[in-house]
């Protein structure tokens, strides 16, 4: 760090009426005293230039500094460090469920550390789940809105610091730089969430193709539906595809479904399950073209023409991409952190490769995993919390029971974790008209399930038989 | 060269510092950034400090634009001038830095002359490249940009405002620009116009102030930077060759100047920072007891400043990149430059108390410097709805 402080010995003298000060290099040219005069040489006449006092109401700058140190606090006075961030505070980035969960779960264990969260949106609490069915119900963006940003912020006694993009972590100096200048940290937590994965489609309107993955996103959505039935093409058939199609059609929408694959919930449910799911959607008049994906957009007199890998081509008013969750993991990789595919962090504390930086939700990878769902996520968050706190409090790495939002026939979906998936299969245990049950099997341990229709009430008990199997299951591989 | 440290150097006026090179020993080859910087530094010193405060009073300082181009301000950035082969923005930001120190409104002109350097650089002009180019980046031309209009316009904020005919070999213009900088009589600057006719588009060249129907008015008064040449140009028939084009189509050029247009303004910001930083810890003795209870402390803005330097560096050495990602980060640096100028520049006030206050006191021209960063083009709030409208892509 360069310093700019004068390291000329020259003599300055100062008036300790005004606080003006003769440097005998310049010396007082208005007045007649030529540039190099000494002080002790200055006629008793001379004045001081400012405010008119003479010269002996002058001492030198160094005794005037050395009486006035004498009077100064020992520590920066807190007023003086303002609100945003801190050396000893606790700074959040990303006000989706894993940071406002976070900053709960740190303020139930001190209700004194200073905590501040910093969000590129305007912080607002909402439901995220609810953006795959709020179409079906009339709810707009607004209504999803549970509180605004400030009021959570202060019900938790936190300084939030909204639309404000992190431009850069720097670790070793425990700083972020911000486009309204840096920020200290002294623990930094990164919940920096995920985003919709992108391909480079060809033609002149492949900017027009929306991605639903935040509020603001889905206000886009549903200014596009605005006005009558609108046909929407949807790319990917995973969980947020089917749950989009099943809501966009139960908001009036005519709906196409593609997927390069050739089942619904391709990477999620055994084929029979996703076979009783198309047939359901079939019956809402969803089509679904399996194999197909979209090669090109072009815009058509206010519609557009999706071109598909088939070679066919579709007339529609919209096209929203849902081809899978990618962590953001561009900030930490660019500060040095160990990234994978998400931010690597540890599974007992959630810590980075740094250690005073920590990484919750979508955005992290523990033991080569990321988990993009709801319940989770709040274990992480505890997590984090906990170590802040001095704490131990280990995630537990369960398999996870996804709920389906789909209403013409609800899933609920475990599927094996990804090591022990090559050990075993799917067996079917109960299959009467939509209803199913399929246990995934390993070894005769139950380490996955898929329900369909009204099966789904046995997940409780079945959640219960997996975790129990999973820990010696997942231990052993 | 140590970049950083050539960046961070005491200001001219500050302290004299001895120089690198001393005098005696064989003069520096013309390639050489670093000794670029020295002579740079000694012209802000010798030349341009003595006439700081009558610039802020409203005098074109032409002889200190020439002798900053005679020391290699206007080049540092161009592969065709510099003596390198390179693209070095980092170094034309250098070199604004040390200038915007003691006067940003020079600063701002050396801006204005090497963005006209720049268009031509970056264009297909190689009858520019070899008749005006040599004599911009050497100072023996002076000139500038009237691109605030255009960037408003593409922004989708305001319409253009110059109209062109087209005929065989030239285009004819008309209408009128609000304040353009870093004019005068026989200087050039860089002009965009909506083109009618049977092939109606936007096609920018270069523009002479002397030539047949233009007319330089000098009609606001500003409460800063009224040394800058600032004056609304008004067309009538001026008659543009077509040798002067630099972009047609416009589209694909202006996406490759874009961010070292936006860019090397930051050189402004990053000096009158430095320059109120000092400010700052010039009054420490005096005041340190007391100003501890102040935001934005010395110690503090400088570790921000080094951060945007940090960062304004890396960005420089990728000024190509065509990516979303790469032109957002551009956009915030430069925001970036604006907010810290307007709370280092409000530091220095409070810092240095009534001193700052004085009629000739630099805190209050650096403040009222701050906020020419903070408004010029693209100012605070047109980047705020640049970033929105990418943050919605």
């Amino acid at each position: 760090m360069t310093t700019n402080s004068k390291t000329d010995t020259t003599p300055r003298w100062i008036c300790t009426v005004c606080g003006w000060i003769y440097d005998e290099n310049e010396g007082d040219p208005d007045s007649g005293i030529l540039p190099g005069t000494r002080f002790e040489d200055i006629p008793d006449d001379w004045s001081c230039p400012l405010c008119g006092v003479t010269k002996s109401d002058f001492i030198t700058l160094d005794e005037y500094a050395a009486l006035r140190a004498a009077s100064a606090p020992t520590v920066r006075p807190r007023r003086a460090r303002g609100q945003v961030g801190g050396s000893d505070a606790v700074v959040i980035v990303g006000s989706g469920v894993a940071g406002w969960t976070v900053a709960e779960q740190i303020r139930a264990r001190d209700p004194d550390r200073p905590i501040t969260l910093i969000t590129a949106d305007d912080g607002c609490v909402y439901p995220k789940p609810a953006l795959s069915m709020a179409i079906g119900q009339g709810r707009g963006a607004d209504e999803l809105v549970e509180m605004s940003g400030a009021v959570k912020a202060k019900s938790l006694n936190v300084t939030l610091q909204a639309f404000t993009r992190i431009m850069a972590i720097k670790p070793q100096a425990r700083r972020l730089v911000t486009p309204r200048g840096s920020v200290n940290y002294g623990d930094l937590v990164l919940a920096l969430g995920a985003s919709q994965r992108r391909r480079d489609f060809g033609g002149d309107a492949t900017d027009a193709i929306l991605r639903v993955n935040d509020l603001a996103s889905y206000r886009r959505l549903r200014e596009r539906l605005d006005g009558g039935a609108k046909h929407v093409t949807l790319i990917g058939a995973g969980l947020i595809g089917v749950e989009l199609a099943e809501d966009l059609r139960a908001g009036g929408h005519a709906v196409t479904l593609l997927d390069l694959g050739d089942q619904l919930l391709g990477r999620l449910a055994p084929a029979p399950i996703a076979a009783r799911l198309l047939d359901a959607l079939k019956a809402k008049d969803i089509q679904f073209k399996p194999g197909v994906s979209l090669a090109s957009l072009e815009s058509n007199a206010g519609r557009y023409t999706a071109l598909l890998s088939n070679g066919r081509a579709l007339e529609t008013d919209l096209v929203v991409s849902a081809m899978g969750l990618v962590p953001n993991i561009d900030l930490a990789q660019k500060a040095g952190l160990r990234v994978n595919r998400g931010v690597i962090a540890s599974a007992d504390d959630l810590r980075t490769s740094d250690p005073h930086i920590f990484a919750v939700g979508d955005c992290a990878e523990i033991d080569g995993r990321s988990y993009f769902y709801i319940e989770p996520i709040r274990r992480q968050a505890a997590t984090v919390a906990a170590s802040l706190c001095g704490e131990n409090l280990p995630f537990e790495r369960h398999p996870v029971a996804i709920r389906v939002k789909t209403p013409s026939l609800p899933l609920n979906l475990c599927p094996p974790d990804l090591s022990v998936a090559d050990l075993g299969g799917w067996h079917e245990k109960t299959a009467a008209g939509a209803d199913c049950r399929m246990d995934f099997l390993v070894h005769q341990q139950l380490v996955g399930y898929a329900l369909a229709g009204s099966c789904v009430t046995q997940s409780e008990s079945l959640q219960r038989a997996v975790i129990a199997s999973a820990s010696s299951l997942v231990s052993a591989a | 060269m140590n970049r950083v440290d050539s960046m961070t150097a005491p200001a001219p006026t500050v302290t004299p510092a001895a120089p690198v090179v001393s005098p005696g020993t064989s003069p520096a080859t013309p390639t050489d950034g670093a000794s670029d910087l020295d002579a740079i530094r000694a012209v802000v010193r010798d030349t341009l400090a003595p006439l700081t405060l009558k610039i802020d009073e409203g005098y074109y300082p032409a002889e200190v634009l020439r002798a900053l181009g005679a020391a290699g301000t206007f080049r540092q950035h161009l592969a065709s001038q510099n003596g390198r082969g390179t693209v070095d923005i980092q170094a034309a930001l250098s070199a604004m830095d040390i200038v915007s120190q003691e006067c940003m409104s020079t600063g701002f002109m050396v801006w204005a002359q090497d963005v006209a350097c720049w268009y031509i650089e970056m264009s297909g002009n190689d009858f520019l490249k070899e008749t005006l180019l040599p004599k911009l980046a050497c100072g023996e031309a002076l000139g500038g940009t009237a691109l605030s209009n255009p960037m408003k316009y593409l922004a989708g904020i305001e319409p253009l405002l110059i109209s062109a005919e087209e005929t065989e070999d030239a285009f004819i213009l008309n209408g009128t620009l609000p304040w353009v900088s870093n004019l005068g009589a026989d200087h050039w600057f860089g002009s965009i116009f909506k083109v009618g006719g049977d092939e109606p588009r936007d096609v920018m060249a270069m523009v002479n102030t002397s030539w047949p129907g233009m007319e330089l008015k000098q009609l606001a008064k500003f409460c800063g930077m009224e040394g800058t040449g600032t004056y609304a140009l008004s067309f009538t028939n001026v008659r543009v060759p077509k040798t002067h084009v630099l972009g047609d189509p416009l589209l694909p050029y202006l996406k490759k100047i874009k961010a070292g247009f936006v860019l090397l303004q930051t050189g402004m910001a990053t000096g009158l920072i430095e320059g109120c930083i000092q400010l700052c810890e010039a009054v420490e003795p005096r005041f340190a007891h007391v100003n501890c209870y102040l935001d934005d402390r010395p110690d503090e803005l400088r570790e921000e400043l080094e951060d945007a330097r940090e960062l304004i560096e890396a960005l420089s050495a990728d000024v190509f990149n065509p990516s979303t990602d790469f032109m957002r980060s551009v956009l915030e640096a430069r925001l970036l430059g604006s907010e810290l100028s307007l709370r280092a520049a409000n530091a220095a006030m409070l810092h240095t108390g009534a001193s700052g206050y004085l009629h000739d006191a630099p805190a209050q021209r650096k403040l009222r410097e701050a906020y020419f960063v903070a408004i010029v083009t693209p100012a605070i709030k047109h980047l705020r709805k640049e970033l929105d409208v990418m943050a919605a892509a």
